[in-house]
């Protein structure tokens, strides 16, 4: 049995609930109900022994970095005192140890100049989650009693775009709806200035395909393509999209930190705001409890968590998690058989090809062989 | 620039930089081919760890 790789990086549900109810979330509205047995916000014990943790796996693999992402439902719903102390707690247990990159993924509707003021002084990046214009945005990611959610994150994203806030901005992160045309998306999104964008493919399995699935049209890839064709010929690179750069990065021969692209050990841990540790998230697209693994904060140390058998099974990477199909396939490198939640079928688990697994070879094989065809044209010409 | 086409490897069907020689990072454009190409470089020579999140619902 191989050594697993220590974990880096640590997605801490400070707050469970939301105050969006979006249609496509996979905590609340898919196959999972595991929230409704969870306290609503960490407590600060729970905080205090997670920094404990963290610390102690750092100096024992010796990290000099660690990085934690605060999450939810909606992270601000914890409120500022208690997100405040578990940044401080954070600080005093890492000091000496390791650097400590923090950010917060939120709707940003909440956002406010305290909450600004809190994530200066403790250097706390935020990322904005936003499917695009307020046509796009309002399809899927409205409030619970079905009001629009676009006027509030273009007020947090106001707030955002302060120059004193600039620099914590991370960027955008957006769920495709194919129903929407690409490059409107995609401007709407480049219109904030994100120094980033990600585009997520809504979470899907075979059992419950996503919507427009079609792997003989591959409706995905071809959307996707259209976004990657008008910001791989940009003369200047206006935002990062990490996929696109993923799989850039993965056909010239790089290593990426993904779960979604190439062949690495996942590294990272959930914790939840009752202290127990789940699997990536987007497995609750799969099954009540389909993120759990029974260990958690108090009981286990993350050596320990790193060895137990669904952990460990479900961190793999390599060639010999994939289905057979997969591991013949020309494109197993870049796409790395794609997200493990969008593998699942209810008879087979996890051994199977994405249900993406279409558009993801089609928008693979395009972007290695542009990738491949452009750099050694630009390599050759510049010798 | 020093690099020549020939020292573009191609292993499984990809282009590999890593056993490129020096690619002068100043020539190369400002569009995400040339920043890829960028990070892979220094991915391979400094071992740089890039500050993402790799859990796919967060920046």
């Amino acid at each position: 049995m191989r050594d697993a790789n220590p974990f880096v990086e640590w997605i801490v549900k400070v707050a469970q609930p939301c105050n969006l109810a979006c249609d496509y979330c996979y905590v609340y509205e898919l196959r999972d109900r595991t929230w409704r047995d969870k306290p609503s916000v960490m407590a600060d014990g729970t905080a205090d022994q997670l920094a404990r943790r963290i610390a102690e796996h750092a100096r024992r693999h010796a990290l000099p970095r660690v990085r934690v992402t605060l999450h939810g439902g909606e992270p601000l719903l914890a409120g500022l005192s208690r997100i405040e102390h578990l940044l401080e707690v954070l600080a005093r247990e890492l000091r000496g140890t390791a650097e400590c990159d923090i950010s917060v993924q939120s709707n940003v509707t909440l956002l406010n100049p305290l909450w600004m003021d809190l994530f200066r002084r403790h250097g706390v990046s935020v990322g904005v989650s936003l499917d695009g214009s307020r046509e796009a945005n309002d399809r899927h990611r409205r409030a619970r009693n079905g009001r629009s959610s676009y006027d509030s994150v273009q007020r947090g994203l106001e707030l955002l775009g302060r120059p004193e806030n600039k620099a914590l901005f991370a960027g955008l992160l957006c769920t495709v709806d194919i129903a929407h045309p690409p490059l409107q998306v995609f401007e709407a999104l480049l219109a904030h200035e994100p120094p980033a964008v990600n585009f997520l493919l809504p979470h899907a399995t075979w059992e419950h395909p996503p919507p427009g699935h079609d792997p003989n049209r591959t409706p995905y890839a071809n959307w996707l393509l259209t976004v990657f064709e008008r910001w791989y010929t940009a003369p200047r690179q206006e935002t990062r999209i990490r996929l696109f750069e993923d799989v850039m990065d993965l056909a010239l021969g790089g290593h990426v930190r993904s779960e979604s692209t190439g062949l690495a050990d996942t590294d990272f841990l959930v914790v939840e705001s009752d202290g127990s540790i789940e699997l990536s998230d987007s497995l609750k697209a799969t099954r009540h409890g389909g993120a759990a693994t029974g260990v958690d904060i108090f009981a286990h140390d993350f050596d320990t968590v790193a060895r137990h058998p669904v952990v460990a099974d479900a961190r793999r990477g390599d060639l010999e998690a994939l289905a057979d199909v997969c591991r013949g396939c020309e494109v197993v490198r870049l796409c790395g058989g794609g997200l493990r939640a969008h593998r699942f079928s209810p008879g087979t688990g996890f051994a199977n090809p994405s249900v993406y697994c279409a558009d993801l070879r089609v928008l693979t094989t395009h972007i290695r062989n542009r990738v491949l065809a452009d750099a050694s044209a630009l390599l050759g010409s510049a010798s | 620039m020093e690099t020549s086409g020939t020292d573009v490897e191609f292993d499984f069907d990809v282009v590999n930089l890593s056993g490129s020689a020096d690619v002068d990072m100043d020539e190369l454009p400002e569009n995400a081919l040339g920043r890829s190409i960028q990070r892979v470089r220094r991915d391979t020579l400094e071992h740089y760890a890039g500050v993402v999140s790799m859990f796919e619902s967060a920046l």
